[in-house]
């Protein structure tokens, strides 16, 4: 510091500096200014509407239609309140408070409340949840005005499932419902954390859930600071993928018919084409509604009550229930012993009405005895007798081997879920089952479709369907093959001559005055059908039950009476569609399962010849 | 017992007790409550740990993770502060191009094995801590431009001769951060040695002569020493508007946040834009806007004093100093400093290219506070031993 100039320098520079300094800081000051109030505005502006978010786009569910296209299961529009629970809780809100200032414009019941605190539990706080569905516009509208107060809270307009036809196909179409845990915990795909989003829990829409589903679609929206949407970014949307559309081989005509048709009682039918396996009616009745089940305000004890039907509203009997086929089942007894050549056109048997086997004695139905049968006749009065004597000369295992290749006993691949194996019984089943040899007496009550023998009414069906397209293993299906080729089945190499004896005894049970399914004749412009009645026992008579009179099956309880059966194809001649009917605890094949199986054939004969 | 001190330390002769009493405890106090504000948004910009991270994706002010870690740093800062104040003067002349070396060689070191941050390399592994020799030199440079000035009569300034030494002082460190590359800790480096030169006396049509070589050179500049980021955050400057969503995104964000805080701000942790996280960096180079947004006009003009505090200490001590070290050395720090804020500020405001430098005292991040805080440690030991005659030329060699 002994230089007074250099000292004078640096006092004078450092002044500069400072002086330099407190100009930028006006600088900063200025700038200050310029952001923060005079074009504070416009950044407050900005900033509100500075968010974006990224939203979901539902995909449409594919649409189920029947052969010709006829919507079952479509999509309508629905208005409902979903809330994001992220934004409500960001405002220092929680879930119940929201939902009761909600409950103040339309009212929540408490099970609904829950509902919603339970799925908040179950997805990520920023995915929308449902609050309520269905909502009418007045309703809705009350939502949107007060939507200041409800940070978090919109109004969505959505797609619903809807079946318009209501029962008439429900087995078949299945009921989509809310998403489980199970499905959560077992599917990581996101499309099942979209709000409302509904799996497919039975029939088509279960089996092709997958199909149906879609791809999600998202888009940019820009929201402000409390996350309402100011814009949306159109041209970063990714559209959402519809669901595929599948197409089903059922008529909606014939569905609709047959099941008024079968009204009160409890049954099932089926109907197939016989060459390609086209399922042009599959019905179980009761049936239910599939849109209950998206009906909110369907309280748990109407569940209840469809749930204990002794009738059983949500099985598909079709592909669920288990029958003994009864005097159906004398088609195959009959043809194993002709591919056996233990019988043939002109081996006669005589009926008394009673045959007595080792230590028993087997009762035909007709007590009085049918006399001197031929094949053709003893399926005309269908005559125990005449199959009691297949049975002594037969092997069962030559009978189950039948019924196998005209698909008893095994699942008939169709695509549906839930189907019913069933089972056809042999000498080693019965070793590996009941640990107990087989009879023949077992084989005597097989015969004539008792005893062991289950099988559902697809597999009657296709039974019928095998015996009349000549033989070949046709498969029954549901959904439409869209490139439709001719298909072909492989041969069951069952002998031309003995299906036409078959096919003869069966014309004659419906069409001889005198048969047995009398009740089933039609004539539909010179088109006859077909077929063969059953009955079968549910419980005996007993002794003391015949003590107190009860001798007819009128006088059962419903539950104990007879299921009746019936199958049958048409037209005679040029044969096209086959028919299966079971008419639970309907008594008598002849008597409730045969008209039945008439008019179904009759609609499907103005229909499609 | 104040009296006594000052009688000590006008004698120079004085012990380390009463050479804390003679720390300008003002100064002390006005980079703490700096530093304090930092943690108060360090505090708003953080965001409690959450397992499930769709839960967390808005934050509301937490301890974790920035404020909690920030405060060992800065008291660890102080004490190095105060380490620094009481070492007499001399040692800090005697010591001043070792301590030079010592941060060149870190520099040379850095580049040869840095760790590569933010796209440019700064940080030095050193086993224990991570430190960014930049941050370290820009003290040293001051440090050693202050000892050679400070030996030099006005005749030897006046001389070409005499200049060369401090030129390559000053171009070999801004040289080799340019090289890593850190435009910003460059830019910073030039202006502070700017500011000494000047200080020390060099004559003005020189500088305006190293300013017309450097206008005259940009063109060559532009085209072969700057990497492709860096010319790019130079054109994002120009027009910020360009790519909202890329580059200029941070620029068009952050006057976004600043701007809607308005005059009075929006209030504290209720800072829409950094809680929502359209603010980047919030806790680093951004975190003044954070601030502006929360704490408004009124809360940055505060601030503002604040600094304006701190830098008039500084004058205060510079000119009362006795010893032409003393002098350029507080003054050089003190424009160091402002130079960094004004940088950070400006950059935050848009009006200068986004280069990437934290705000001082108030960003998180660790070499930064305590460098600063040694430099101010400097600057009170400048006070202490104001009236410490350091006459002979031989003092400074």
């Amino acid at each position: 510091m002994r230089d007074a100039e250099l000292i004078k320098v640096f006092n004078r520079r450092a002044l500069l500096v400072a002086g330099g300094e407190l100009f930028l800081f006006s600088i900063l000051a200025g700038r200050l200014y310029q952001l923060q109030i005079l074009d504070s505005d416009k950044y407050k502006k900005l900033s509100e509407r500075n968010s974006v978010r990224i939203k979901l786009l539902p995909p449409p569910r594919g649409i189920i239609a029947d052969r010709f296209g006829v919507e079952l299961a479509i999509n309508v529009n629905s208005y409902g309140i979903q809330m994001i629970p992220e934004e409500v809780t960001a405002q220092g809100l929680t879930v119940e408070e929201i939902l009761n200032r909600i409950s103040e414009l339309i009212p929540l019941t408490e099970k609904e409340k829950e509902k919603v605190l339970n799925n908040v539990k179950k997805k990520r706080a920023f995915f929308p949840v449902f609050v309520k569905n269905n909502l009418g516009w007045d309703e809705m509208a009350k939502i949107q005005v007060n939507n200041l107060d409800f940070t978090g809270v919109y109004v969505e307009e959505g797609k619903r499932r809807y079946y318009p036809f209501d029962e008439i196909a429900a087995h078949v179409i299945g009921y989509v419902s809310d998403v489980t845990e199970q499905e959560l915990k077992k599917d990581p795909s996101p499309i099942l954390q979209l709000p409302d989003f509904k799996t497919g829990k039975a029939g088509i829409e279960k089996l092709m859930d997958k199909e149906l589903r879609g791809e999600v679609g998202e888009t940019i929206q820009i929201v402000n600071a409390v996350g309402r949407v100011i814009e949306t970014l159109d041209d970063k949307k990714k559209k959402a993928i519809p669901g595929q559309r599948i197409n089903l081989t059922i008529d909606k005509r014939l569905q609709e018919y047959a099941y008024t048709r079968i009204n009160e009682e409890s049954a099932s039918a089926v109907v197939m084409d016989i060459y390609n396996g086209d399922v042009l009616m599959m019905i179980s009745v009761p049936s239910y509604n599939p849109n209950i089940f998206l009906d909110e305000d369907m309280s748990a004890k109407e569940f209840e009550k469809l749930f204990s039907n002794p009738r059983h509203p949500f099985i598909n009997k079709a592909i669920e229930g288990l029958y003994a086929p009864g005097s159906t089942f004398k088609m195959m007894t009959a043809l194993a012993a002709l591919s056996d050549g233990k019988i043939n056109a002109n081996t006669k048997i005589n009926c008394t009405g009673h045959m007595d086997y080792g230590d028993g004695r087997y009762h035909c139905w007709n007590t009085g005895g049918h006399g001197l049968l031929n094949l053709e006749q003893s399926l005309l009065h269908s005559c125990d007798i005449f199959y009691y004597a297949l049975a002594t000369k037969v092997s069962m295992d030559v009978i189950q081997e039948m019924a196998y290749r005209f698909g008893l006993g095994d699942y008939t691949g169709i695509e549906l879920a839930n189907e019913k194996k069933g089972q056809v019984p042999s000498r080693e089943w019965k070793r590996n089952y009941k640990s107990e040899a087989w009879y023949t007496g077992d084989t005597i009550t097989a015969s004539i479709g008792q005893g062991y023998t289950l099988v559902t009414p697809i597999q009657l069906a296709v039974m019928t369907a095998r015996i009349a397209n000549g033989g070949f293993a046709v498969k029954p299906r549901i959904i439409k093959n869209e490139n439709e080729g001719n298909i072909f089945f492989p041969s069951l190499n069952i002998n031309p001559q003995h299906l036409n004896m078959i096919k003869r005894g069966m014309f004659a049970v419906v069409n001889r005055p005198n048969g047995t399914g009398r009740n089933a004749y039609l004539n539909y412009n010179g088109s006859y059908m077909a077929g063969k009645t059953g009955t079968t026992q549910v419980k005996r008579i007993t002794r003391e039950e015949r003590a107190r009179g009860v001798t007819k099956q009128e006088d059962l309880p419903w539950k104990y009476r007879n299921h009746a059966l019936f199958v049958g194809y048409a037209p005679y001649k040029n044969p096209r569609y086959a028919i299966s009917v079971v008419v639970e605890h309907g008594m008598s094949g002849s008597g409730s399962a045969a008209p039945i199986a008439r008019d179904i054939m009759m609609k499907t004969l103005e229909l499609y010849l | 017992m104040l009296d006594y001190s000052l009688s000590m330390k006008k004698s120079g002769r004085m012990n380390i007790f009463s050479k804390l009493l003679c720390l300008n405890w003002k100064l002390v106090l006005l980079i703490l409550a700096v530093c304090a504000v930092g943690i108060v948004i360090l505090y708003s910009a953080g965001k409690a740990e959450c397992s499930d991270p769709y839960k967390c994706l808005i934050s509301y002010g937490s301890w974790h993770p920035w404020a909690i870690s920030q405060i060992p740093k800065i008291l660890v800062g102080f004490f190095i502060l105060i380490v620094v104040a009481v070492i007499d003067l001399k040692v800090w002349v005697k010591y001043a191009y070792w301590i030079y070396g010592v941060s060149l060689l870190l520099l040379i070191g850095v580049t040869l094995f840095g760790h590569v941050g933010m796209g440019a390399q700064r940080w030095l592994n050193l086993g224990i801590v991570r430190i960014q020799p930049s941050e370290l030199m820009k003290i040293a440079l001051v440090l050693a431009l202050a000892k050679y000035f400070a030996a030099l009569s006005i005749n030897e300034i006046h001389r070409n001769y005499y200049l060369i030494f401090p030129f390559l002082l000053v171009l070999v460190p801004v040289g080799l951060v340019l090289e890593q590359p850190d435009l910003g800790t460059a830019m910073t480096l030039l202006l502070v040695s700017g500011i000494v030169f000047f200080i020390s006396g060099v004559q003005l049509w020189k500088f305006g002569l190293v300013f017309l070589i450097a206008i005259l050179a940009f063109p060559i500049v532009w085209k072969y020493g700057l990497h492709d980021y860096q010319k790019e955050r130079v054109i994002i400057f120009l027009n910020p508007e360009k790519d909202i969503m890329g580059s200029g995104y941070h620029i068009t964000q952050s006057k976004i946040t600043l701007g809607s805080g308005g005059f009075w701000g929006k209030g504290y942790l209720k800072g829409t834009q950094s809680h929502l996280n359209f603010l980047p960096e919030k806790q680093t180079d951004f975190i003044f806007t954070m601030f502006a947004e929360e704490f408004g006009m009124f809360g940055c003009l505060c601030l503002f004093g604040l600094i304006i505090g701190i830098l008039w200490q500084c004058y205060k001590i510079a000119f009362a100093s006795r010893n032409n070290f003393g002098k350029l050395l507080t003054l050089g720090l003190g424009a160091n400093f402002f130079i960094y804020f004004f940088i950070n500020t400006a950059m935050v405001m848009g009006l200068l290219p986004v280069v990437g430098v934290p705000s001082p005292l108030l960003s998180y991040g660790g070499t930064a506070m305590m460098t600063l805080l040694l430099g101010f440690g400097l600057i009170e030991c400048c006070y202490v031993h104001s009236d410490m005659l350091i006459s002979s030329k031989s003092d400074y060699l």
